[in-house]
């Protein structure tokens, strides 16, 4: 192996190491939860240091080629979006840890065991981010989703923890099989297992050389199934409300991003390049489930009355504007522009979702650090006065999950609209579907805000202490949340960042 | 930044300097207690000296010639083909608004040191008012449309938080939201406007929109009705903000807010958005002259119904409510007519005298133990002297009696009218002012002179209110007594005009007014000598009616007057009915159709989301489930997701 190659898969094998260092660490010293966070967070730094050397990222920063090098006989590969990913991830991971440490604690739940079940899961994540192949993109999803189910049901003398994580388990299977049939189908109409391989079988297709036969659009559809189903979108969700709600908080958090952007990242590699001859033929499928997902997430998440519940229904509708930048990406011509910005769009929402949606989760386990508090909406009556500054964090978070300039939430969800309207055509309409929904959804963000404000705290609330490393936390999220979108050299630079990870599947 | 000079930190400042204040307002303002004013008052105090530097910088030394001061922040949305700037601009019009924004500002500031002594809640309102200061600055500094909408939006939001201010009162919180909901209304109109302007140019920044419309329209790049379209949007976003017919209803009620914020933002600043808008804008209604006459007809005639209107109400900040309406409706005929200057002036010396007398009447209020009514009011002249005297000032201000301040705008407004051809806008301005005249010493003799209603409780707490409060009416009234003199003489060749008609002069040419020269021993003076007789005819009429002085009021005249014309009087009382038809068309009809649609949510929408959240929903309902129940139709909902998605593939691909 050369050293480039090394270097290649080097943050992933860190990660994976780090992971099983915690478990060690846990075996030397048991329940040393503060050691646990340090070395978990060290690691991810480190991690995070050794993506950013490896690149390749905009502007010549990283030591691979900007063109990405392959290893292991081209299965895995870190080009522009592997890095964009891996880095996501880890900041994923990072906050998904300083979340959790502060409840876990008084819940008498393991750290150990929910840092090194958390870093497994990125793992996947990230073998995902640069699988180039059908088996290592189901490696990385299963490697993804099992320590999910395990944090899922990790609270495990809670009813709840444990029949969602159940539930989420079952579904969760039940869908893997159906990608993994259509993986099987894939392979078996194309002879390739190779993400390049398969779009190069494909490409006559869309020559007009041979027709798509019922086989194939068999294949697409159980893709299309699997997928959609990682992604939460409707009507594959039904497992979301049950498994975030059942969560630990920190938990819900984390299934609410982490899975979905790793999921994206399957989409990424798989409809974007390997499928991407056939994206004439998926395109209305994704119009359309984009359309149905923001709309039932947002009407949905309008009737909640407990947080995670309105959180989880809301991260569906985020899932739907998501794919309304692949739709901006499926319905333009191919080599346009727009194509570009489809993608590009995407990615900055991956982004600018990461930072809101965790952060908007954090504030509520900050709340409900001691035992006891709900996740009723309620509990967050007069929450501006108990404690001003995880109101107005908790504000922002959900100012720019509404999209409310100047948030990082703001120009993602413009910048979706914009590619999805120079794509124009019914992605076009979906366009004019998103600003509806985004209006709409205002309305149970803003709900929560005026709980804050303009109701009074319950008599008997007792003070809120906020635990150090959930500030840090709360700091790094919110930061990226306003950072992103009042500070157009950054704005610039995470789009720069976009920019070259989506030429790297173009 | 461009260049960073040391003019262009200042802008800057005008705008961080509230910020700040409002940021650690908010933070310590409560642990501040009683001293929660000194950081608000501080940053406006400040603001108001750097802007003055500005001004004169503007309008003496002319130190950035006739354009002004342009300079970009930075980019904001760097979008592909769309692209805004953070752009801030400083020129004359911006530099009047200074003058008149800062000075104001200041003096309510230091007016609510006194008037929310008493209030625990007033750290809030420090915080709310530095908020609002922030954002009526950056409405007048803004250098293009987006910016210029933000900032649009968040006096609105800031009007809205303090009308609302003491929420807990009913009145207040529906208060508030009418005003919100009826600017939201104008507001659609102006994002339309500007979404027009964005599609036909493709910038927002002032000075390309300026030339490169007038220039489309030129070489027929687009039709006059487009021109015309995007000029009366922009005008329904001013017709919201600065509340004229027949989106004024908000106005009234949001005497509801603290007399302060009466004061500030519903007399002296942000009403007046809609007037600088379109004096902004001059450039485009130039190429539009169909749109002028919609705005100076909907400009007179809110004048003329808000005048007829404050008639009989007896609510005192409500009087000043509807004569606010009536004066703003003077500046929009003003622009209509193409008499930019003069509504400009008016709108100076308007935001010093009415500023002025609503802070007067939160005195009165203060005074009679936050009594209202002025039918509870009377004979306080003696009592609360520095209050009488200033608001007297102000009252002959607004009236138009020489040589106070309002004599001199209103009178160029009513001479431009005439002179540039608008005979019927005359004709009735002349009118609004006999009335203005008459509803004002209406005020004045139902509060100072007129017998004592005052509860006979509250009797002998009179008092004068403290300095924190007297010391700004008493600059007030310096202002408003001298304002017109200083900016206004000599005749249209005044220092105002001096400032203010190079910017405005192509667009005057264009139109084809303001050729004509002043001449005070023909048409103008003829013209003076009939407003100023007017308004000294309501004046008279008034003092005969409601007592002046000495002179005791005629309560059976009165009542005799009211009997005459009874439909009429009840008409104006009830304001013309516009709250009812609003209740009739809005509330009462659209109430039956939001029923229906309500109706329509909760049995189909509910019915179906209610269905597929209970489908999900398991909350509580233990392990046993797992097997018998839900995750089978979990399952069983993917399979037939599948099914429906692969029939979707094989109808796609066999079409």
């Amino acid at each position: 192996m050369t050293g480039n190659e090394i270097l290649a898969l080097l943050p992933f094998v860190l990660v994976v190491g780090l992971a099983m260092a915690i478990v060690l660490v846990d075996i030397i010293a048991p329940h040393r939860d503060e050691l646990v966070t340090v070395v978990g967070v060290t690691g991810l730094l480190v991690a995070l240091a050794v993506t950013v050397i490896a690149g390749p990222l905009p502007s010549g920063v990283g030591a691979l080629p900007a063109g990405g090098q392959q290893v292991l006989g081209g299965v895995y590969a870190r080009d522009g979006l592997t890095a964009f990913l891996d880095l996501l991830f880890i900041v994923i991971a990072l906050l998904s840890l300083l979340f959790a440490v502060d409840y876990l604690k008084p819940r008498a739940l393991p750290m150990a065991e929910y840092s090194a079940t958390l870093l497994f899961a990125i793992s996947g994540a990230m073998l995902l981010a640069g699988g180039r192949d059908l088996l290592i993109l189901f490696l990385g999803l299963e490697l993804l989703v099992l320590p999910g189910y395990m944090l899922a049901g990790y609270a495990k003398r809670d009813g709840l923890s444990t029949e969602g994580a159940i539930k989420y388990f079952l579904l969760g299977s039940f869908s893997s099989a159906i990608l993994l049939f259509g993986f099987a189908l894939t392979l078996g109409f194309t002879g390739s297992t190779r993400i390049d391989g398969i779009a190069a079988k494909l490409a006559p297709i869309v020559a007009g050389q041979a027709p798509i036969s019922i086989g194939l659009a068999m294949a697409l559809a159980l893709l299309t199934t699997g997928v959609a189903f990682k992604i939460a979108a409707v009507p594959f969700h039904y497992w979301t409300p049950d498994a975030y709600q059942g969560s630990p908080t920190p938990v819900t958090g984390y299934l609410s991003v982490g899975p979905k952007v790793a999921a994206f990242a399957l989409i990424l590699r798989l409809f974007v390049v390997a499928l991407a001859p056939l994206k004439g033929d998926w395109l209305p499928v994704v119009v359309i489930l984009a359309a149905v997902t923001m709309t039932l997430g947002n009407l949905v998440a309008v009737t909640q009355d407990n947080i995670k519940r309105m959180l989880g229904y809301s991260s569906i509708a985020h899932t739907g504007y998501m794919l309304v930048g692949l739709a901006a990406f499926a319905g333009a011509p191919v080599g346009s522009t727009a194509e570009s910005q489809g993608l590009q769009a995407m990615l900055f929402y991956f982004v600018a979702y990461t930072f809101m949606n965790l952060g908007a989760f954090a504030c509520v386990a900050a709340l409900q650090r001691r035992p006891g508090v709900t996740s009723q909406i309620a509990s967050f009556a007069g929450l501006g006065r108990r404690a001003p500054l995880l109101g107005l964090t908790m504000t922002l978070f959900l100012l720019s999950l509404t999209g409310i300039p100047p948030t990082a939430g703001f120009f993602a969800k413009a910048y979706v609209i914009i590619a999805a309207v120079q794509t124009g055509g019914w992605v076009g309409v979906l366009a004019v579907i998103m600003m509806l929904n985004a209006a709409a959804a205002a309305f149970y963000y803003l709900r929560i805000v005026v709980y804050m404000y303009m109701r009074d705290a319950p008599e008997n609330a007792r003070p809120l202490t906020i635990g150090a490393m959930t500030r840090a936390g709360l700091v790094v999220a919110a930061t990226g949340t306003i950072v992103i979108g009042l500070l157009p050299p950054i704005t610039n630079a995470v789009f720069d960042m976009a920019r070259q990870a989506a030429q790297a599947v173009l | 930044m461009d260049t960073g000079s040391l003019d262009q930190w200042l802008v800057l400042a005008l705008l961080g300097l509230p910020l700040a204040g409002f940021g650690l307002t908010a933070l310590f303002g409560r642990r501040m207690g009683t001293k929660a004013w000194i950081i608000a008052v501080a940053a406006i105090v400040a603001v108001w000296v750097a802007a003055m530097y500005l001004v004169d910088q503007t309008l003496f030394q002319h130190a950035y010639g006739d354009g002004g001061l342009h300079f970009r922040l930075y980019e904001w949305i760097p979008a592909g083909s769309f692209q805004v700037d953070v752009n801030f601009g400083l020129d004359a019009l911006s530099a009047v608004m200074l003058i008149v924004v800062t000075s104001v500002g200041m003096l309510v500031h230091i007016y609510s040191v006194g008037y929310m002594a008493h209030d625990p809640g007033r750290w809030r309102f420090f915080a709310y008012l530095n908020f609002f200061m922030f954002s009526m600055l950056l409405l007048v500094l803004a250098d293009n449309f987006l910016l210029l909408f933000v900032a649009w939006e968040l006096v609105g939001l800031s009007s809205y938080l303090l009308i609302g201010f003491w929420y807990r009162r009913r009145s207040a919180a529906l208060a508030a939201k009418k005003a919100f909901i009826v600017n939201r209304v104008g507001d659609l109109g102006f994002a339309l406007g500007i979404m027009a302007i964005w599609t036909t140019v493709g910038t927002l920044n002032f000075g390309d929109v300026f030339t490169r419309l007038p220039q489309l329209l030129a070489s027929g790049g687009i039709q006059e009705w487009q021109m015309i379209g995007i000029c009366l949007l922009i005008f329904a976003g001013a017709v919201g903000k600065s509340a004229q017919f027949p989106l004024h209803v908000w106005l009234p009620d949001a005497m509801e807010g603290p007399t302060p914020v009466s004061a500030l933002i519903h007399a002296a600043t942000m009403v007046n958005a809609g007037v600088y808008l379109i004096a902004r804008t001059n450039p485009l209604f130039a190429e539009a002259p169909e749109a002028l006459v919609v705005v100076a007809a909907i400009g007179i005639f809110t004048a003329i119904l808000a005048a007829s209107i404050a008639l009989t109400q007896t609510d005192i900040k409500r009087v000043l409510a509807y004569s606010t309406l009536s004066q703003l409706g003077y500046m929009f005929a003003s622009l209509g007519v193409g008499a930019y200057v003069p509504a400009i002036f008016h709108l100076v010396t308007h935001g010093f005298f009415k500023g002025l007398l609503f802070l007067g009447s939160g005195s009165v209020i203060h005074s009679v133990d936050e009594e209202q009514d002025m039918n509870k009011m009377g004979a306080l002249w003696r009592r609360i002297g520095i209050t009488h005297v200033t608001m007297l000032i102000g009252s002959l201000a607004i009236a138009g009696i020489p040589p106070l301040a309002g004599f001199f705008s209103k009178d160029e407004i009513l001479g431009d009218s005439f002179k540039n051809g608008f005979i019927w806008v005359w004709g009735i301005g002349v009118v609004v002012a006999l009335l203005t005249a008459f509803y004002m010493f209406r005020l004045m003799g139902k509060t100072f002179y007129g017998p004592s209603h005052v509860d006979p409780h509250v009797e002998p707490h009179i008092h004068e209110s403290p300095k924190w409060m007297t010391i700004p009416l008493i600059l007030l009234a310096i202002a408003a007594a001298v304002a017109g003199l200083v900016l206004g003489l000599p005749f249209d060749g005044g220092l105002i005009h001096q400032w203010l008609d190079p910017l405005f002069s192509a667009t005057e040419s264009v139109l084809g007014h303001g050729g004509s020269t002043f001449q005070i021993a023909g048409i103008d003076g003829v013209l003076i000598l009939v407003s100023t007789a007017v308004a000294a005819f309501g004046l008279f009429a008034a003092w005969r009616l409601f007592g002046f002085f000495g002179i005791g009021p005629q309560a059976a005249r009165v009542a005799a007057v009211t009997d005459r014309f009874k439909g009429l009087y009840t008409a104006s009382k009830n304001k013309w009915y516009f709250d009812d038809l609003n209740d009739l068309l809005f509330v009462r009809i659209g109430g039956l159709l939001a029923a229906g649609l309500w109706w329509f949510d909760v049995h189909v929408i509910d019915g179906t989301v209610n269905g597929i959240a209970s489908l999900t929903q398991s909350s509580g309902r233990g392990l046993r489930q797992v097997q018998t129940g839900h995750v089978q139709n979990y399952a069983l909902g993917i399979a037939a997701g599948l099914i429906v998605i692969a029939l979707g593939y094989i109808v796609l691909v066999t079409r």
